[in-house]
């Protein structure tokens, strides 16, 4: 080259500087983090002195820059070269505080009687599993209950081995291969908290309605082998979930779905790519409290299902979009109640709509399969069956993991009424009056028991 | 507004170099480049780009004076300090007084770049004291000269005299241009690539300010090793970006770096990082105190005051002042005697000044002192390691083998082998390789907001 010259790099810059003035094309929402990007500040001589409309201005610039999703994907996969063999762990890890010893329960979880009743026209076959596990297929109504011919814990299945395979961390996320995990660190004051609400919810209800609590395991807690679990510096699920059940009062049913979800570790019950479980972990729970509320869960294997593949959830997103995970994501599998629905919600624009328990997500955003369960997080949802009118009452009050719950309920209420405190402005026993509920289900996933703003939200609807 | 932003790189920089490129004078660059670095300064800081105006009106009329009178130069100087004094180090010196007079001391926040323009403006008045440059008649100069936004936030420091003649004439030649060009895109690079992902290195191993509990002796090691390497690359980067957006005007800047954890010495560290600081505390603190002319004795003490207020400089807490004593301590004893034990083995010697150097820069990381000895601690007790440790070590191994391979000056050779055997592909490269950079670092901004640069604190 004869000489230097200085157009490539005032062409970049020059390129650069169209794109960014090309205002249509800067995004306002992100698909993968789930929020709002930035605005464009308001005028005001106050941020002006502050020096704040300067910032926001400079942060709206970046956050919205045209093309941004497919610019950070490329990025991250250039992030990736950091290091050897993709053992990440972004994001610090607290350790978390100790673990009181649960006190001795004089209420086990499941029945431990082993006694088959039968109606009069069906007969119910049992099976027991290697496992120790149990499945039932039967016809009967709900007049009959059938409860697990054993009384011996299910043991737990070998979990996923981790061996000599790349894990990544992700801030406070495990990556493992292709599967994330995430990090639980127990917090006493949240964790009495949590126990104070619950057990309000008990008291108010008193009389009223049955008030069962279930907390959701996290896959660190669950899918991963025990001898990887305790060189990992996340608080112990067992522990907490022991003592969170044997410290409820006695209006309250504690249901402790940890066994019975770890006896079926080496089945796909929690997503890779995403915090939530998958609908078989949920139908596991399911069955689980289903027993202990003396009811008789639906067999699984007679439902109709659909599967939504390409998932990409959020460990994707924060794990900075490993392609591990994009060469195999998610596949979202779901189970149909069998009876006929009649769903409407009320959304956070404080309309109402239709709506169904599942929806089809086949052409649904890679990022947003999951809200095919009960059309995502709404405030407030109600589900009527249509097949049968003479069930009870239902209140469900969850965040995001019960979504995937909620369908197995169907066929045991003739009405469920979903709260998603998080959103849902209104009083537990104001509504449990209204709708004249018998049953009342707390579904929160273990992390959000340590989480301030969600015990708050929690505490605000129970009133 | 920082360099390693995507509003100042495609809004901020396109917008300036047009506006030169149509300004044809120097006069009217000059004012474009003034223009443009008030914005720059008020869009960091919108009320104390009136504090920046004031002190170099105060100090233009002060240089005016001095012809007639050395009380002027006294009456300067000492507002400069009294300005920074309050803004930087009234909580530090005056918080004992308060306490004692049950006073609340209010809480300044610290104008961006005061450390910086302050020192550029003695530095105009003491040279016009010397007789080395004639005071300005136009306020318009002295302004331009501290407030130029390549280096007015956070060096290098320059010194009047070295400035005066190209700000009053300069050429932008394509070479001059394509260079800075490269010198700051390698600086962007440097920053975004390597500096920032050290950094959350350190903050993930050894916590962000304070040092985490439970921490193993890995996570203590690496964490202080990624955070030697993040200060540098970031302040140097800076250094580069400043340098290079100067050359892309035409100004030449003085150097900064000259890798200096390739040090053999502490004396010889101090040669080549933050050169700038270290020419101005020699040329005007330490020689106008003696130097080491005044004996043996006055010349310690000399060296004493020159490196506790280094460390003062760096931030109004004790552990800056203690760092900067701990190199005093250091090139002390190489004066009276380490030196001539290190010459015996280069490699030695240069163990030996990387590990200085590395306890030095735990001390500088947290001001507060129990901190560092809990880092330091932990480098010597506890387990050595746990899953966690293992997981971010290893998979960050390739970048913390970059970074230091980045502080070695491998690739200046590089640069130079090329230019010295192929002219032809070593302009070919300079064109085409820095916007190619320019592109990758930009990739890594977007939804990355906002990265300050850790000397911007001073």
């Amino acid at each position: 080259m004869k000489r230097f010259s200085a157009f490539p790099f005032l062409f970049v810059l020059g390129i650069g500087m169209i794109l960014s003035m090309l205002l249509p094309l800067r995004p306002s929402y992100s698909d993968y983090e789930k929020r709002k990007l930035a605005e464009f500040p308001k005028f005001s001589f106050k941020s002006l002195a502050s020096g704040d409309y300067f910032d926001d201005i400079t942060l709206w610039f970046s956050d919205t820059f045209p093309f941004r999703e497919q610019i950070t994907t490329a990025s991250d996969r250039i992030n990736s070269w950091h290091g050897i063999k993709a053992i990440t762990i972004s994001g610090e890890v607290s350790k978390g505080d100790d673990i009181p010893t649960a006190p001795s329960t004089t209420r086990p979880s499941r029945p431990s009687t082993t006694t088959t009743t039968k109606s009069d026209r069906e007969q119910t076959t049992t099976t027991t599993d290697q496992s120790g596990g149990v499945t039932t297929s039967s016809t009967t109504t709900t007049t009959t209950t059938t409860a697990p011919p054993t009384t011996t814990r299910p043991t737990e299945g070998r979990g996923t081995d981790i061996e000599g395979v790349d894990t990544q961390n992700l801030g406070a996320i495990l990556v493992v291969g292709d599967s994330g995990y995430e990090y639980y660190a127990y917090v006493q004051e949240a964790a009495t908290r949590y126990i104070n609400i619950i057990n309000k919810a008990g008291d108010l209800l008193e009389g009223k309605a049955r008030v069962v609590d279930m907390i959701v395991p996290t896959g660190i807690g669950v899918v991963l082998p025990e001898k990887l679990r305790a060189t990992l510096n996340s608080s112990d699920q067992m522990a907490a979930i022991e003592y969170f059940c044997a410290s409820m009062n006695e209006n309250v049913l504690a249901v402790n779905v940890l066994h019975t979800l770890r006896a079926h570790n080496e089945e796909y019950i929690y997503f890779r790519t995403d915090h939530h479980w998958t609908a078989l972990g949920a139908y596991y729970a399911y069955e689980e409290m289903l027993y202990c509320m003396g009811m008789q869960p639906e067999d699984i294997s007679g439902y109709d299902t659909a599967e939504y593949e390409g998932y990409l959830g959020s460990f994707y997103f924060s794990a900075n979009k490993p392609a591990s995970m994009a060469a195999n994501p998610d596949v979202v599998k779901a189970y149909f109640p069998h009876d006929d629905t009649d769903f409407t919600y009320v959304a956070s624009d404080g309309k109402t709509y239709k709506g169904k328990v599942v929806s089809d997500a086949t052409n649904f955003k890679s990022s947003y399969k999951y809200l095919c369960f009960v059309a995502g997080d709404q405030p407030y949802e109600e589900i009527v069956n249509l097949t049968h009118t003479d069930l009870p009452t239902c209140v469900v009050v969850k965040e995001s993991f019960g979504n995937a719950l909620i369908p197995f309920l169907v066929d045991h209420y003739s009405r469920i009424y979903v709260i998603d405190y998080r959103y849902y402005d209104g009083a537990l026993t104001e509504l449990c009056d209204r709708v004249e509920a018998d049953d009342v289900i707390f579904i929160n996933n273990i992390s959000m028991t340590r989480e301030g703003k969600r015990l708050a939200e929690l505490e605000n609807f129970v009133r | 507004m920082t360099f390693s932003s995507l509003i100042f790189l495609y809004a901020f920089l396109p917008l300036n170099l047009i506006a030169l490129f149509f300004a044809r004078s120097v006069k009217a660059k000059n004012v474009v480049l003034l223009v443009f670095s008030l914005i720059f300064y008020a869009w960091g800081e919108p009320k104390y780009v009136f504090l920046l105006l004031a002190m170099s009106l105060v100090d233009w009329f002060c240089a005016l004076r001095i012809g007639r009178s050395k009380v002027w130069l006294g009456l300067g100087v000492g507002f400069n300090l009294l300005i920074l004094g309050i803004f930087k180090y009234l909580g530090f010196f005056g918080s004992g007084v308060a306490h004692l007079l049950h006073v609340e001391l209010p809480v300044l926040p610290l104008p961006l770049g005061i450390s910086f323009y302050t020192f550029q403006l003695i530095t105009y008045m003491v040279d016009v004291y010397r007789g080395e440059v004639e005071p300005r008649r136009d306020w318009f100069t002295v302004l331009l000269y501290c407030s130029l936004y390549h280096q007015c936030v956070a060096g290098p420091i320059v010194r009047y005299s070295d400035m005066e003649a190209q700000l009053l004439d300069r050429k932008i030649t394509p070479k001059c241009f394509t260079e800075g060009g490269g010198r700051f895109a390698r600086g962007l690079c440097k920053k975004v690539l390597l500096a920032n992902p050290c950094g959350n290195l350190a903050d993930n191993l050894i916590g962000a300010s304070t040092a985490a509990p439970n921490m193993t002796r890995l996570a203590a090691i690496i964490g202080v090793l990624a955070y030697t390497l993040q200060i540098y690359l970031d302040f140097s980067a800076y250094s580069d970006m400043a340098i290079g957006l100067g050359k892309m005007c035409g100004i030449t800047y003085p150097e900064n770096f000259d890798h200096p954890y390739m040090s053999k010495t502490v004396t010889e560290f101090w040669r080549r990082w933050h050169m700038t600081l270290g020419r101005f505390f020699r040329d005007y603190v330490y020689i106008p105190l003696g130097g080491n002319r005044k004996g043996k004795l006055r010349g310690f003490l000399n060296l004493f005051i020159v490196w506790a207020i280094t460390g003062l400089w760096h931030g109004a807490s004790w552990n800056f002042v203690l760092w900067g004593l701990w190199s005093f301590l250091f090139i002390m004893l190489e004066r009276l005697f380490l030196k001539d034990v290190l010459e015996k083995s280069r490699v030695l010697s240069h163990i030996y000044l990387l590990a200085i150097v590395y306890f030095g820069w735990a001390l500088f990381r947290y001001s507060n002192m129990a901190d560092v000895a809990a880092v330091i601690g932990a480098m010597f007790k506890g387990p050595f390691t746990s899953f966690e440790t293992n997981a971010l070590v290893k998979s960050n191994a390739f970048l913390l083998l970059a970074s230091c391979v980045c502080c070695t000056p491998v690739f200046k050779f590089i640069r130079e082998a090329v230019r010295n055997r192929a002219e032809g592909f070593y302009r070919f490269a300079a064109s085409w390789l820095p916007p190619v950079m320019v592109i990758i670092a930009s990739m890594a901004l977007v939804g990355d907001s906002y990265n300050p640069f850790i000397y911007s604190n001073f």
